[in-house]
């Protein structure tokens, strides 16, 4: 192996795999519901998809499913309900494609169209509908019957935040202005953190109170409807969105934060959409409003054990909602920085061409169980694609020789460590809030 | 063949096919043939729209060299067509069928052998990406020498299939001709050879570099590859008319001291596609040199030396920058400013650029479509010319006008000695036309290797479209656009 050291690395070799330099371009002239037609086929967005890379399948590639949208607009194919469910579903939605696209289009925009679409003229996958039913019956994609806030009563910190939820909600539906104290954060937990992965909530609670904030949670908080909204089943979450939105402005917070990047993104980018008006109160993730919060204290975070002689190396995997949804790239990076003892490491496809780990745009949802309506090849082909996904993400990690691999998505998190088990690999996974919440908070 | 027959036969080949390779990588499913039979160039679907035999019947995608002889051998026992398909980038429908069959899709051919950094030699599959080959690359301090501006997509074995003589590399390396080491190649009876530059048999290297996939397929690759360099830079001027911008053009590209990493000429309306701001001169020279730090210093000296003897314009380097961080794209943008964006390539020689400019400007002057001009350098004296329309199929007359125009700029190439950068199967009846020889010489090896004509056949021995006939209807498309 040569010494890659003196690599001009601005050279011609690795440009090609940033996303293109956009800062001069005209914008596109787009129009989502018919910016398939734009596709001019070039192929580049074939060589970032996973799917694609999994499969080998020229359908499952922006290109490919542009060139099939066209020739249904045009009539020159046969809409086959059935025929059609893989071209339609199997995209992790995470946006490479949009990020290299020459033309600019935006791909997971006009997917989402797609599928809303085909769902419209009875394409609905078995375990979608069921999915939709347990959201609309119960509020949670889980079936739960029961409270998302079960967890509080091994959390404090967690339970007194519910408490003053609870009590804020009843001083304002008392109709005694004066009773209210306001406040001004609210953490929503959304339905993973607050049924399966409730270490998440805790560890996000104990850091919110380390941090002095009074914050609250919302006793009646609903699924924010991403699944659902990604899927396809767009109609079914404006109730959601009603609901999640009033209640959140009823309390009059001013600030939203979140643990799970889905949910974060789909509030900051759907709900406005849909409502078609600015929601009036701030959403932050948590990774990028903790940093703000300690500048703002002057605060500084130390671990027991870590220091910069004796580090914890992370490498740090962007979620597809956090990083080209939302384009929080720097800011967890920043949150790692600020925490001393971390030495972060990085791996080669980050940032804007970071590899997603798998289980985005209901993949996983939809085809990592069996679901009888979809043919028995196929799905091996669609169950073998998630796993090949979440593996090579992992193999990437492990080049790094990191100890740990840390992200800001929940599941993403739980994506990798899967795979993480099931390859038996030299490092484990973990949501930045993890560590964090062993860590002291100092002037 | 009844449609009963044929369907039942093809049943049977699948069947047979599936135990050659996991029965995942061969598919009938329309929606998956919808999707691969196609290219950038939107005509394979409209010219062969009414013979309705512009979609495969069958998609294999074999995963290793014995494989891909199984399924040719197989091919051959079913008489099927094969089209033989990598990126397809090189358009102009060279990787979609024509006749139905079965299409060979090389993607899954995609892995690095061997690196030897000592030797500066990769052993791959045809069918990997050059984006993902230089990836690999990277991590042994290495880089391939030349490869397509398309590299985001197009593959190793389509560059070999098509010539590759003008892109990033190409005016320091030479073509990927000289690049190459072995070749190995299967035919279409499913037999394998490997071929080297010493080859004697009925398969030649040369007969295998632009081969257009007629005779085979392109398997395995070995390769010279280049260290990587520690030092980049990047001139750009600006220049009044062609010729002086041509000049200065032909003075890089003939500098001994250290030829240009890249180098390209460009009109101001192909820097205008998507621009925002872009060098104000007419015409723009970009060379980019990619060395050890003191020949780079040199190669720009001596740009910069004839630069100032001249009436150039230095452009500034924000912009040198930002158009090799898009090299890729740069051909494409204008996709974002209209529906359809048509083009057509030619290899010029030096010396008759400049011929080919001025009948193309003469000519642009009785259309006022959005239009714009790209040289890119080549290997030797190769230059590869990109004409460029910015189009809607829907307005028709246009969208013909266009097409004839770049009907008379291909006229003109062929006048002039020179031809189209690409044969592929839509403008297959030019070669026929202008180049007789090298067609008779091609089916007189055909005959050998593919005596059923089976193999990516449409290019050269089974083109059916005659000249005369397109050369009346461009005629009448270009009559309804400049006249009517
Ligand atoms: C934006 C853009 C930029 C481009 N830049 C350049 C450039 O800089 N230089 C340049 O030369 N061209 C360029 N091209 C044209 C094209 O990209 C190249 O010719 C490229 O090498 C084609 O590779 P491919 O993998 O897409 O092959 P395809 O288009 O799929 O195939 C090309 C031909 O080779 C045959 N073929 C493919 N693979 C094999 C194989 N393994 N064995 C046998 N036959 C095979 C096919 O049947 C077809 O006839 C560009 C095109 C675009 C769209
Ligand atoms: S969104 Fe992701 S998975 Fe879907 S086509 Fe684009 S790159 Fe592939
Ligand atoms: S990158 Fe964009 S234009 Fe190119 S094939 Fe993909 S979606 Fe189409």
């Amino acid at each position: 192996m040569k010494n890659d050291k003196k690599v001009n690395t601005s050279g011609p070799t690795v440009s090609g795999m940033f996303s293109p330099n956009r800062d001069n371009l005209l914008d596109p002239i787009t129009d989502t519901a018919m910016d398939f037609e734009r596709c001019v086929q070039c192929g580049y967005c074939r060589s970032v998809c996973r799917v694609y890379n999994a499969t080998y399948n020229e359908m499952d590639y922006a290109g490919g499913r542009m060139r099939i949208l066209k020739s249904l607009a045009r009539k020159e194919i046969k809409f086959d309900k059935d025929g059609i469910i893989d071209s339609i579903f199997r995209c992790m939605l995470c946006g490479n494609c949009a990020e290299v696209c020459p033309v600019e289009i935006d791909t997971v925009a006009v997917f989402q169209k797609f599928r809303k679409d085909a769902i419209k003229i009875g394409v609905l996958p078995k375990r979608l509908g069921q999915m939709n039913d347990a959201i609309m019956e119960k509020k949670n994609p889980f079936m739960e019957d029961e409270s998302r806030f079960r967890w509080v009563k091994d959390c404090p910190e967690g339970k007194r935040a519910l408490e003053r939820g609870e009590e804020l909600f009843k001083q304002i539906r008392s109709g005694d202005p004066s009773s209210v104290v306001p406040r001004k954060v609210a953490y929503f937990i959304g339905c993973t953190a607050g049924y399966r992965n409730t270490e998440l909530a805790i560890a996000s609670s104990k850091i919110l109170e380390k941090l002095g904030i009074d914050f609250i949670m919302m006793p009646e908080e609903q699924c924010c409807g991403s699944v659902l909204y990604r899927t396809g089943l767009e109609d079914n979450t404006i109730g959601l969105i009603h609901h999640n939105t009033d209640l959140i402005r009823e309390s009059g917070v001013t600030d939203v934060v979140f643990s799970c990047s889905g949910c974060y993104s789909t509030l900051a980018l759907e709900y406005p959409r849909i409502l078609k008006e600015e929601l009036g109160f701030n959403l932050y993730h948590l990774v990028e409003y903790i940093p703000m919060m300690l500048k703002e204290k002057g605060l500084k975070v130390k671990h027991p054990k870590y220091t910069k002689e004796n580090p914890l190396v992370v490498t740090y995997h962007d979620p597809c909602h956090l990083g080209r949804y939302m384009k929080k790239y720097d800011e967890p990076r920043e949150l790692l920085a600020m925490m001393e003892g971390i030495k972060l490491v990085e791996m080669k496809h980050i940032k804007e061409m970071s590899h997603c780990c798998g289980a985005g745009g209901g993949v996983k949802a939809l085809y990592g169980d069996i679901a009888g309506d979809i043919a028995r090849d196929r799905l091996d082909e669609t169950q073998r694609c998630v796993i090949q996904l979440r593996s090579d993400r992992m193999k990437e990690a492990e080049e790094t020789d990191a100890d740990y691999m840390v992200s800001a998505c929940v599941f993403c998190k739980n994506n990798l460590s899967q795979a993480a088990k099931e390859d038996e690999a030299a490092l484990e996974v973990m949501d930045i809030i993890e560590i964090l919440q062993h860590y002291t908070f100092y002037k | 063949m009844t449609v009963e027959q044929k369907s039942e036969t093809l049943q049977r080949f699948v069947k047979e096919l599936g135990e050659i390779i996991p029965s995942f990588h061969i598919t009938t499913d329309p929606y998956e043939i919808e999707a691969i039979s196609g290219d950038l160039s939107l005509l394979p679907k409209y010219h062969y729209k009414f013979k309705e035999t512009y979609l495969a019947d069958v998609i294999t995608r074999p995963g290793d060299t014995e494989e891909i002889s199984k399924v040719m051998a197989k091919c051959r026992e079913y008489s099927l067509p094969v089209t033989i398909r990598a990126a397809a980038t090189s358009c102009f429908s060279s990787s979609s069928p024509t006749m139905g069959g079965v299409i060979i899709d090389m993607r899954r051919m995609n892995k690095v052998h061997e690196v030897d950094a000592d030797k500066l030699i990769v052993k791959c599959d045809a069918g990997i990406s050059w984006i993902k080959l230089i990836e690999s690359l990277l991590d042994a301090g290495l880089a391939p020498k030349c490869y397509p501006t398309s590299y985001k997509s197009s593959c190793v074995g389509g560059y070999v299939a098509s010539s590759g003589k003008a892109g990033v590399g190409s005016a320091k390396f030479g073509s990927i001709k000289d690049t190459l080491i072995s070749v190995t190649f299967v035919k279409p009876d499913g037999s394998v050879e490997k071929i080297t530059k010493d080859s004697k048999g009925d398969l030649t290297f040369d007969n295998v570099v632009e081969s257009l996939g007629m005779y085979g397929v392109i398997a395995e690759v070995e390769m010279s590859v280049t260290e990587l360099k520690t030092s980049m830079e990047m001139v750009g001027y600006g220049f009044k008319t062609f010729e002086a911008a041509m000049g200065y053009f032909l003075a890089i590209k003939g500098n001994n001291i250290n030829k240009p990493f890249f180098l390209s000429l460009s009109d101001k309306k192909f820097e205008k596609l998507a621009h925002k701001t872009l060098p104000t001169r007419p015409f723009f020279v970009y060379a980019v040199f990619y060395d050890d730090a003191d020949k780079t210093a040199k190669a720009v000296a001596f740009c910069k030396e004839t630069a100032d003897k001249g009436d150039a314009l230095v452009v500034e380097d924000w912009y040198l920058k930002e158009k090799w961080d898009d090299i890729a794209d740069t051909e494409l943008t204008l996709g974002r400013m209209c529906n359809n964006p048509v083009f057509q390539e030619y290899l010029i020689d030096d010396n008759r650029v400049q011929t080919f400019y001025e009948v193309y400007a003469d000519e642009g002057r009785k259309y006022d479509y959005k239009d714009a001009f790209y040289v890119m350098a080549g290997s030797g004296t190769n230059n590869r010319i990109k004409l460029f329309g910015l189009s809607d199929i829907a307005n028709s007359r246009e969208f013909f006008g266009i097409k004839a125009n770049f009907h008379t700029m291909t006229k003109q190439a062929y006048k002039q000695s020179d031809k189209l950068y690409t044969t592929g199967v839509v403008n297959t009846f030019y070669h026929l036309k202008f180049n007789p020889e090298d067609v008779a010489n091609r089916k007189a090896l055909k005959v050998k290797l593919d005596p059923d004509e089976l193999v990516n056949s449409y290019r050269f021995v089974k083109a059916k479209m005659k000249f005369w006939r397109v050369d009346f209807l461009f005629w009448v498309a270009k009559f309804l656009y400049t006249v009517v």
